[in-house]
């Protein structure tokens, strides 16, 4: 029964990640380092590796775009660069503050990935997280 | 090449004298055709020895800074360039304005901009760029090659990557096999690579990486020879890009995981190996295959390994140059960590005959993406950063002048 509770933890994209974020300490350091006030409440961050090949794709942002259309939840936006297609989809979303990392903060923190990276936070803690590519794009989507 | 089992029967003493009279014109028939066939490359992977003992030499170096003004920002990442006399025309594709900006390195300024939006489309974009002369510019793009003049008028387009099932795509893939003209055989040379297998699969790196298209027939050939047998030993995630240099009739290849150097002669298929590994050299570390499928560790792997890069002929200084980038730790003792930009970039030089002359490191302002050689030196990119006047609307190099 516990092997099967875990089994369905792991698959299922809406409850609480069952791996520790490997780089949880350096997300708070750099949140302090680009001065990015995460409240007590939920926060959605999402880090959009702008700068990689395969990264911040179509799917990615149509997602981003058309789930959180109406949600009223707190929302980060981290870019490695500055692109105005994305800005242009993201900035119509409620209660959302836009980062670009100019300083290449997320490379000296670890946070630079190949993949684009979804956290949920709640109460200063990361409730979850997930790479974002088109398996988990797909399974989100479902699970909407 | 056919292989004749020859019967135990033949082998008696009694049949001797025959079998040694055939096997002397077996295997002087034999070569011949072999000849036409793939190429005599060693059976498994050799690590050829260096040749350091240019280093104990004193090859002189001058440093100087070149700008080179333009209209806009240059934002690219396709170039081309070519030398003709003291002149050096450098093309590149500025991403921004969507034009093929043409500047002059003598001159140190833009001298024509070719606006090509009709041409080049998100749908089919521009995957590289040979610069002829001005009436004779060619594109390559995702699903055509095209021939155009400054105007821009299209000399001529020929489909590629359009057929329903293709073995292989034609691509500028990792930027190290941009298309050349080869003007002794009227053919364009083209990278390639395998659509059937997987990065991660053996059969992948059998495959050759270099196409043709003889401009004369319009037919596609390709030129005999696969990725280096150091892929079929282990498996290295990203660190798979290729770089070709063309000087006359020979192709010369590098991969990043390998040291040596290949010098394909297109025309007889011939093999030479060099050897090529720095003295920075560490081994690089394989991976394992369970994350083939993982970007992010293929991703951390390729920013930790040490990468041997792209090849130039200096025909000004008989000198060839290649860029290696020295591996690197993940975490630094002050609790940051290194990204791709963090690499050390050290550019070795060597002689015609592929002696080790000299290996300098280079300032991480430099970029090893955008280099080339021409009468003055070997120009390589500065970012805009240290553009001390901050003009935004120029490109900046600095020149590395070697002398003997």
């Amino acid at each position: 029964m516990f092997l099967t509770l875990l089994l369905t933890s792991a698959c299922h994209p809406n409850t609480k990640s069952v791996a520790q974020f490997e780089r949880q300490t350096e997300l708070f350091k750099y949140f302090d380092c680009a001065n990015i006030k995460v409240d007590e409440n939920i926060n959605h961050v999402f880090i959009f590796q702008t700068n990689k090949c395969g990264a911040c794709t179509d799917e990615v942002l149509d997602y981003v775009g058309e789930s959180y259309k109406s949600n009223e939840e707190n929302k980060i936006f981290i870019l490695c660069s500055k692109n105005n297609l994305i800005l242009n989809t993201l900035k119509p979303l409620k209660n959302s503050k836009i980062h670009i990392d100019s300083n290449f903060d997320l490379e000296r923190y670890g946070l630079s990935y190949a993949t684009d990276l979804y956290v949920k936070l709640n109460n200063h803690k990361i409730e979850y997280w997930a790479f974002l590519d088109h398996k988990t794009v797909s399974s989100l989507l479902k699970s909407n | 090449m056919t292989c004749l089992k020859v019967k135990a029967s033949i082998l008696n003493r009694k049949n001797m004298k025959s079998f040694l009279r055939f096997s002397v014109v077996f295997f002087l028939i034999v070569p011949f055709f072999s000849k036409c066939q793939t190429p005599q490359t060693p059976l498994s992977y050799e690590e050829k020895k260096i040749n350091n003992s240019g280093l104990e030499g004193s090859l002189k170096l001058e440093k100087i800074e070149w700008e080179i003004n333009v209209n806009d920002t240059p934002v690219f990442r396709h170039f081309a360039v070519k030398n003709i006399g003291d002149e050096t025309i450098f093309v590149y594709f500025n991403n921004a304005t969507k034009k093929l900006n043409l500047t002059s390195v003598l001159q140190h300024k833009l001298i024509k901009e070719i606006d090509v939006n009709s041409i080049i489309t998100k749908d089919n974009n521009l995957e590289s760029v040979y610069f002829h002369n001005f009436d004779s510019i060619f594109l390559q793009q995702m699903y055509n090659i095209n021939l155009i003049d400054t105007c821009p008028t299209q000399a001529f387009k020929v489909p590629i990557n359009q057929s329903k099932n293709p073995k292989m795509m034609l691509n500028n893939l990792g930027y190290g096999l941009p298309m050349i003209y080869d003007s002794l055989a009227n053919q364009l040379l083209l990278g390639q690579y395998s659509l059937r297998y997987a990065f991660y699969d053996k059969k992948y790196f059998r495959q050759n990486i270099e196409a043709t298209f003889n401009l004369s027939t319009q037919q596609f050939d390709e030129t005999p020879f696969p990725y280096s047998k150091k892929y079929l030993e282990a498996y290295y995630g990203f660190a798979i890009s290729a770089h070709r240099l063309v000087k006359d009739n020979y192709s010369i290849f590098t991969f990043q995981a390998d040291p040596n150097i290949y010098v394909v002669n297109r025309c007889t298929g011939e093999v030479s190996v060099k050897a090529g590994k720095s003295a920075f050299h560490t081994a690089i570390q394989e991976m394992s295959l369970k994350y083939k499928n993982d970007s992010n560790k293929k991703m951390a792997h390729l920013t930790l390994s040490p990468l041997y890069l792209e090849l130039f002929w200096d025909k000004y200084r008989k000198l060839y140059y290649r860029f290696f980038l020295k591996e690197q730790p993940d975490c630094n003792p002050d609790g940051t960590y290194n990204a791709w930009r963090n690499k050390k970039k050290i550019l070795m030089v060597f002689n015609e005959d592929f002696t080790l002359l000299k290996e300098i490191e280079l300032e991480d302002y430099l970029s090893h993406h955008y280099a080339f050689v021409a009468p003055q030196g070997f120009f390589i990119k500065a970012d805009n950063s240290k553009q001390t006047n901050q003009n935004l609307k120029s490109i900046l190099f600095e020149v590395l002048k070697f002398e003997k």
